[in-house]
């Protein structure tokens, strides 16, 4: 019923339960395939890539204008008659929640999907206030009943399959066992709506947010997003710094290419567009309304040369073309962020280096999460990038970097080289018993690398020995 | 003592701010940075791409409206007239309110605006039109609950998408499109563009664009039903909004 992937374990433990367990891989190649069909057949009818070279435009001059931007939106908000709150880290951004909601004398609230929140593990932290958290997004909902954590940046729970979920329901709602969908869902909207309409406090995240107007815009497809802005009485939005867009010309934009590039919608159902809270005399809607504006990591990221990562507009994309992803899950990345992107910024924004140093890893550098970037982030680039970093930083653990030292000894001299690339042909010949199969298993200190991985045999004669053999007595120059 | 916290929690408040602010600055300083680019000129107002737009073979923006819409698992009908559409109208309300349930729908004010003589033809029929000032009382929320069908205008509708803007005004609630299980909208020919863009090209050249998205508290795209795909990639409808959304276009005379 549970995941079978331990979040909390090594990088190679995850990798390793999820690679065990028989329908996940099914379930995954289904889901995202199905995703990228759709986003395909979406982007057909287009100038696809001219939409993706304005979308690019946009968010470098974006970032490239990212003090100025936040600063008129701060103004714009206010002028609005909303709060905006810095947070320079998760510590900081649960603490002004924490503190809102004390204020108020919060005993429940009612959330709407939202990366940001979980990359502060917001609910846990207002769980031990006593405050209850209610996930409202159906995947969300069904995922929190579940006690996991979200394993697709749009698809929270692609990896559970019907009967589980139905399984979930007898034994946290019981309710009778279906494989009817709409009947599920009915369910879930029956306990939310109370839901909903009891809580003091809605919490989302924000999909982009306009400087020019200082309105937080958030994209839904079920109207959770709706009732989490209209109806308590306190709407508060949590965004990382690189949310925003200049104008509301550029919020249609990036709507449009969120949509397609998420699920293929030309449009989802909802766009929420909150400028503050209700105006005197409106009928419904928050009395306050409040912005977190969180760093946590993002401005660093900048700094290192990993701008090109902020403009992330959280489609998900990347996810669901990518051959590992498919295999390992998003719990096999074991962070909030998972795919390609999540591991280009998980060892960026945690600052846990050391736990995730493995994540830039989990990429075979196939380019096709580049290729289906709607704002066209190089993550191969970034990743190779992070790599370099870690080895010639102190990230890196201290046999491999040995063994990196001694592979760069022999590398740089021809004669060791030789010598050393013979002994590898007659050694993994012998080892195989004369067979024609890959080595399984080295000889210690090496079965390092044959835990993970099978080993080739070697060519029964180098590069070099088939080289001069075939042009006669010249060798390749050295 | 109060006053004391207070300073030192609004001090707290503006290091951050401050702090974060010097990091990206210093940050963007740097002439070695791979990205941003140095020269990152916007996207200037009227660059933006048309991103869905008419077809030749679109009969006329109703019909494409119309057939957006039914993909997205909403409905419509098209009128050729105020009585017509009026008739669509309460025909359609009729149909959504069956016998167990009570006979009121929550509303915008003044549905009169929207077409004329709309509230007698359902007085006529005993249905009750429920406009609240408020939902700060549970009483009201728990009562509004119980109304099945919500009836809006809309500030503008886009053809291209199928698409409808809906606006928070005093007289025109969120809940009305949000709470029942049926919502219907009322879109006068006036109201139906080709696509977004072309409003926000509008607003743009009369300088309006600001007041337009942030006037009131709320804008809300909205197109077709409330909709879920998060068992199994398979399609549920009405997970929180409604589960029915029906379009009536009618033109205006004159």
């Amino acid at each position: 019923m549970r995941s079978r992937i331990d979040i909390e374990a090594p990088f190679k433990t995850r990798v390793k339960q999820a690679v065990a367990n028989p329908t996940l891989a099914d379930t995954l190649t289904r889901a995202t395939l199905h995703l990228k069909e759709q986003k395909r057949l979406s982007l057909e009818e287009l100038e696809a890539q001219r939409l993706r070279d304005q979308m690019r435009q946009m968010k470098a001059h974006t970032l490239r204008n990212l003090p100025e931007l936040l600063e008129r939106f701060e103004h714009n908000v206010v002028m609005n008659g909303g709060r905006v709150h810095w947070a320079e880290d998760a510590d900081e951004a649960n603490r002004i929640i924490g503190e809102l909601a004390e204020q108020h004398d919060v005993r429940k609230v009612v959330k709407s999907k939202s990366m940001a929140t979980e990359e502060i593990h917001l609910n846990h932290h207002l769980e031990a206030k006593g405050i209850t958290c209610v996930e409202t997004d159906l995947g969300e909902y069904i995922i929190q009943l579940a006690e996991e954590i979200p394993s697709h940046i749009v698809a929270p729970v692609i990896h559970k399959r019907i009967d589980e979920i139905s399984d979930l329901f007898a034994e946290k709602l019981s309710m009778p066992r279906t494989l009817d969908p709409q009947a599920l869902c009915a369910r879930a909207r029956v306990e939310l709506r109370q839901e909903f309409l009891s809580a003091d406090m809605g919490i989302s995240g924000c999909n982009f947010a306009i400087a020019d107007t200082g309105t937080v815009c958030i994209v839904t497809n079920e109207g959770n997003g709706r009732m989490v802005s209209t109806l308590p009485r306190v709407y508060v939005a949590v965004m990382g710094i690189e949310k925003l867009v200049p104008t509301p010309q550029d919020a249609f934009l990036q709507y449009q290419s969120l949509t397609r590039s998420a699920t293929g919608q030309r449009v989802t159902v909802y766009l929420s567009m909150t400028s503050g809270p209700k105006r005197l005399e409106d009928v419904d809607g928050p009395e306050e309304f409040h912005v977190v504006l969180m760093d946590n990591g993002r401005s660093r990221m900048l700094a290192d040369g990993y701008g090109e990562s902020l403009m992330c507009i959280r489609c998900g994309a990347c996810l669901n073309v990518c051959p590992v992803y498919r295999q390992i899950s998003g719990h096999g990345y074991g962070n909030t962020y998972s795919g390609p992107i999540g591991a280009v910024i998980s060892p960026l924004l945690s600052e846990e280096m050391v736990r995730n140093k493995d994540l830039p890893y989990a990429s075979t550098l196939c380019g096709a999460c580049r290729d289906a970037c709607p704002v066209q982030i190089d993550l191969p680039k970034m990743l190779l990038n992070l790599r370099h970093d870690l080895v010639s930083g102190k990230h890196m653990p201290g046999a491999e970097r040995r063994a990196m030292q001694g592979f760069a000894g022999v590398a740089s001299r021809p004669a060791a080289y030789r010598g050393t690339a013979r002994a590898a042909r007659t050694g993994t010949r012998l080892l195989s018993g004369f067979g024609d199969r890959n080595l399984r298993r080295l000889p210690p200190p090496l079965h390092h690398w044959t835990r993970q991985r099978d080993f080739p045999l070697m060519a029964k004669q180098s590069f070099r020995e088939w080289w001069t053999k075939r042009s006669g007595t010249r060798g390749p120059a050295t | 003592m109060d006053q004391a916290i207070r300073d030192a929690g609004t001090r707290n408040v503006s290091q951050a701010r401050q702090r974060i602010l010097d990091r990206l600055r210093q940050g963007l300083a740097d002439p070695k940075l791979p990205w941003p680019p140095a020269d990152a000129p916007p996207l200037t107002p009227g660059e933006h791409m048309h991103v869905a737009t008419l077809r030749a073979e679109d009969a006329g923006l109703e019909q494409r409206f119309a057939g957006e819409l039914e993909k997205l698992h909403g409905s419509s009908d098209i009128a050729d007239s105020i009585v017509g559409a009026r008739m669509f109208t309460v025909q359609k309300i009729l149909e959504w309110l069956d016998d167990s349930g009570p006979r009121r729908v929550l509303a915008w004010s003044e549905l009169n605006s929207w077409i004329p003589g709309l509230e007698e033809s359902l007085f006529d029929r005993h249905v009750e039109v429920v406009v609240p000032e408020s939902l700060d009382n549970p009483d009201t929320r728990a009562d509004l609950q119980e109304i099945r069908v919500g009836i809006t205008g809309v500030e503008v509708a886009f053809a291209a998408t199928g698409s409808i803007l809906l606006k928070s005004t005093p007289g025109q609630s969120r809940s009305a499109s949000l709470l029942p299980l049926n919502h219907i909208a009322l879109i006068p020919g006036t109201r139906l563009l080709p696509n977004v863009e072309t409003w926000l090209e509008q607003h743009q050249l009369d300088n309006s664009l600001g007041h337009a998205i942030r006037n009131s508290a709320n804008l809300t795209l909205v197109s077709g039903p409330s909709k879920s795909a998060d068992i199994e990639s398979k399609l549920t409808l009405g997970v929180h909004g409604p589960k029915e959304l029906h379009a009536v276009l009618y033109p205006v005379p004159g």
